[in-house]
């Protein structure tokens, strides 16, 4: 049996643990999700990657609540 | 709709490998690492680079049915004293590399000068052979391949990888 492979996008370098959850991504850097080969506009590269930055900031919001509540 | 496709890189321990989808380029070095940076990992003279195992990944056939013939070559001329040897080969081939950990020892799968023109025929396979075929979604065998260099090679040389098939609409 194949080990586990892990998956990387060679674009954004975003990790995933499985090829479907690749295929499915929207990649970041190049504004697209790898099955579709058509770039998308530059205010949704923007928006997709804003989307990225706000969710890392709410996970570190989170951490910190946690930690001073701990 | 044509079929869509990205070239792939495995590296990493063969109990633990990482795959590299769509990878922005075919960077040779002391390192094994997918798009490594060659100024980090420069190949020493009279060294050899880490091995590439790399696949060409259909993730979407589009509207074709068959994906076939698949050519690799490079173009451009590398520096004196090295060359660049791939398990491909449209005489020889001797079937699926299973992945393994990639070395910087002399490869035991890299044995065949990498053309310097486009094949005649195919020289990396699918399933296995030279004549098999994708249907659907998925990836040919393993390219392998590796940089091996004398003393007196001289850094500087940088060359193109060219992959080539042919789909059935």
């Amino acid at each position: 049996m194949r080990t586990k492979v892990k998956h990387i996008c060679g674009q954004c370098e975003e990790s995933f643990s499985s090829e479907l959850a690749y295929l499915k991504h929207l990649c970041p850097a190049s504004g697209r999700t790898p099955r579709n080969l058509e770039t998308l506009s530059p205010k949704t590269k923007v928006a997709s990657v804003l989307e990225k930055k706000i969710l890392a900031a709410v996970q570190m919001a989170r951490v910190a609540k946690k930690q001073y509540n701990a | 709709m044509a079929a869509t496709v990205e070239i792939d890189e495995e590296n990493g321990k063969d109990s633990s490998p990482a795959l590299t989808h769509n990878i922005g380029n075919s960077n040779m070095g002391s390192a094994d690492a997918a798009n490594l940076n060659p100024i980090a990992s420069p190949i020493a003279p009279g060294a050899n680079s880490f091995e590439k195992w790399q696949l060409l990944h259909v993730v979407d056939m589009g509207t074709s049915s068959k994906i076939e013939n698949i050519r690799v070559w490079r173009s451009g001329s590398l520096g004196a004293n090295a060359i660049h040897l791939t398990n491909a080969s449209i005489s020889d081939y001797r079937g699926e590399a299973k992945y393994r950990t990639p070395t910087d020892d002399t490869s035991p799968y890299a044995i065949f000068p990498m053309p310097t023109s486009i094949p005649g025929s195919a020289n990396l396979g699918i399933g296995g052979s030279l004549a098999g075929s994708l249907t659907k979604s998925g990836s040919s065998d393993f390219l392998v391949h590796q940089i091996q260099t004398t003393e007196a090679a001289l850094a500087g040389s940088t060359t193109v990888m060219n992959y080539s098939y042919d789909e059935t609409a």
